[in-house]
C-alpha cells in the first residue's frame, strides 16, 4: 500500500493555477472568490485522499472532545477554507494584498529577539497562511528567510511563487548539506528563519508526539536546530478571520532549548518541547478547525 | 618488507577525526569501520545537514577551525573523512 504521506507531488496542473492567476489579477478578489465552491466540489470529488485526510483530522479533533461530531458538509467546509487561502496567497505573494488587513499581536517577543541580536527561529505549522506572516516580514529591519524543503513543491506552488519578486532568495533549501551552516550564520547575524516545523521528511529525525489524542510524526531537526544554535524559538500563526484579514499571534516557546546531558540524550531533551508545540497547534486547531492544511495521512493510520 | 597502507586504511588523524565525529552526530557505528572515503552526506553514511551542522560545531571545538557556510568548498570538505581529515590538516591554527 502507498503511504499517503506529503512527500509526493503537490496536486493541481499547471494550466489551471496559470488561469485562475490570471483571473485573480485581473477579475478581482470578489469574482475569484466565487470560483472556491466548484473548485471545492471539485477537489472533493476528484481527490478521495484529500477527503479521508479531512475527514480523519475533523475526526481527532471530535474525539480530543475539540470539536462536535464531524459531518460530511464540514469536510467541503474544510476543503473550501483550503481554496480561500490559496486564493489570498495570490494576492499576498503578488503585493496587492491590503497591509492594513494584516494584524500581529506579541510583537514586543520579535522586538525582543531584533534587540538581542541572538536572531530567532520563527516556528510556525501548516495552519492558517505563512505568506501572511512572510509579508509582515518583508517590512520588519531584519532579513526574514524561510527554511523550506522542496524537494517536491508542485506547479501550483511554483507558478504562485514566482509572484513574488525575490522568493527564492529568501529561501534556504533543506536537504543540502550546508542548509544548516547557512542557517547558522543567518542566525548569527541577528536574521529570523522561519520554519513549519508539523511535517517530517525524514523518518530518522522524527519522533512520535501526541497530537489530538494520537502520536503523529513530529520532526525533531526543527528543534535540533534550535538546541544547536541556541537561538530562542517564537511560535506564530497567521490566522484567516471571518473578515477575511489576517492575525498573526506570537508566543515563546523557549529562549534556549537546553542541550542533552550525560543522563538525557538531545533528543529526550527535546520531547517536552515538541509536545509544547503539538499543544500549541491542538489550541489553533480547536480555535480555528477549518485553518489545518495538512491534507495527508498526518497520524500514518492509513487513509 | 614494509606494507603500503591501503586508500582504505584511515591515517591517525583521521581515526582520531572518525571518534569525535561519531560521539557528535551519535552514529551507532565503529568509528574504525568508517571508510575514509565514503560519502558522508546521504548514501554512504546517512548523514544530513544537521549532522553536518554538528561536525562543523565539532571542528571548531576540537580544532579550533571555524567552518563558514559561504565556502564554496563546503560540498567538497564535507564529502568524506577523508576530505575533512585534509582541510583540519591545512588549516589547523598554529
Amino acid at each position: 500500500m502507498q503511504r499517503n504521506t506529503w512527500l509526493r507531488p503537490e496536486k493541481g496542473n499547471s494550466l489551471s493555477i496559470r488561469l485562475l492567476i490570471w483571473v485573480a489579477l485581473n477579475l478581482g478578489y470578489r469574482f475569484t472568490a466565487l470560483l472556491r465552491w466548484p473548485a471545492t466540489l471539485y477537489y472533493a470529488a476528484a481527490y478521495p485522499t484529500v477527503r479521508r485526510a479531512s475527514w480523519h483530522y475533523l475526526t481527532h479533533l471530535h474525539r480530543a472532545g475539540k470539536l462536535r461530531s464531524p459531518r460530511w458538509t464540514m469536510v467541503l467546509a474544510h476543503i473550501h477554507a483550503y481554496s480561500t487561502n490559496v486564493l489570498d496567497r495570490i494576492y499576498l505573494l503578488s503585493g496587492r494584498f491590503p497591509p492594513q488587513n494584516i494584524h500581529i499581536t506579541g510583537q514586543d517577543l520579535l522586538h525582543e529577539a531584533l534587540q538581542q541580536k541572538t536572531g530567532c527561529i520563527i516556528m510556525g505549522a501548516h495552519i492558517g497562511s505563512f505568506d501572511a506572516l512572510r509579508q509582515f516580514g518583508l517590512n520588519a529591519s531584519v532579513r526574514f528567510r524561510m527554511l523550506m524543503y522542496r524537494r517536491f513543491i508542485g506547479a501550483a506552488s511554483r507558478f504562485i511563487e514566482a509572484l513574488a519578486p525575490g522568493f527564492h532568495k529568501d529561501i534556504i533549501e533543506l536537504g543540502e548539506p550546508h542548509s544548516m551552516l547557512t542557517t547558522l550564520k543567518a542566525l548569527q547575524n541577528g536574521e529570523f528563519i522561519g520554519i513549519l516545523a508539523d511535517r517530517a521528511h525524514d523518518d530518522g529525525r522524527s519522533i512520535p508526539i501526541n497530537f489530538l489524542g494520537q502520536d503523529a510524526p513530529i520532526p525533531a531537526g526543527p528543534f535540533h536546530l534550535a538546541q544547536l544554535t541556541g537561538a530562542p524559538v517564537i511560535l506564530v500563526s497567521a490566522i484567516r478571520q471571518k473578515n477575511g484579514t489576517y492575525h498573526i499571534a506570537c508566543k515563546r516557546l523557549a529562549d534556549t532549548l537546553p542541550s542533552g546531558t550525560e543522563a538525557a540524550s538531545a533528543q529526550t531533551t527535546l520531547v517536552p518541547y515538541m509536545q509544547a508545540y503539538a499543544r500549541w497547534m491542538e489550541t489553533l486547531c480547536q480555535d480555528h478547525p477549518y485553518a489545518w492544511f495538512n491534507f495527508f495521512d498526518f497520524w500514518e493510520e492509513g487513509l | 618488507m614494509t606494507t603500503v597502507p591501503s586508500s582504505h586504511d584511515q591515517t591517525a588523524l583521521e581515526r582520531e577525526l572518525a571518534a569525535h565525529l561519531t560521539e557528535a552526530v551519535q552514529l551507532d557505528m565503529d568509528p574504525l569501520d568508517i571508510d575514509p572515503n565514503m560519502p558522508l552526506f546521504g548514501e554512504g553514511l546517512g548523514l544530513d545537514s544537521i549532522d553536518v551542522l554538528e561536525i562543523a560545531l565539532m571542528v571548531n571545538t576540537q580544532y579550533g577551525i571555524k567552518l563558514e557556510s559561504h565556502d564554496d568548498n563546503n560540498r567538497e570538505i564535507f564529502h568524506s573523512l577523508r576530505s575533512l581529515a585534509h582541510y583540519i590538516s591545512t588549516h589547523r591554527p598554529g
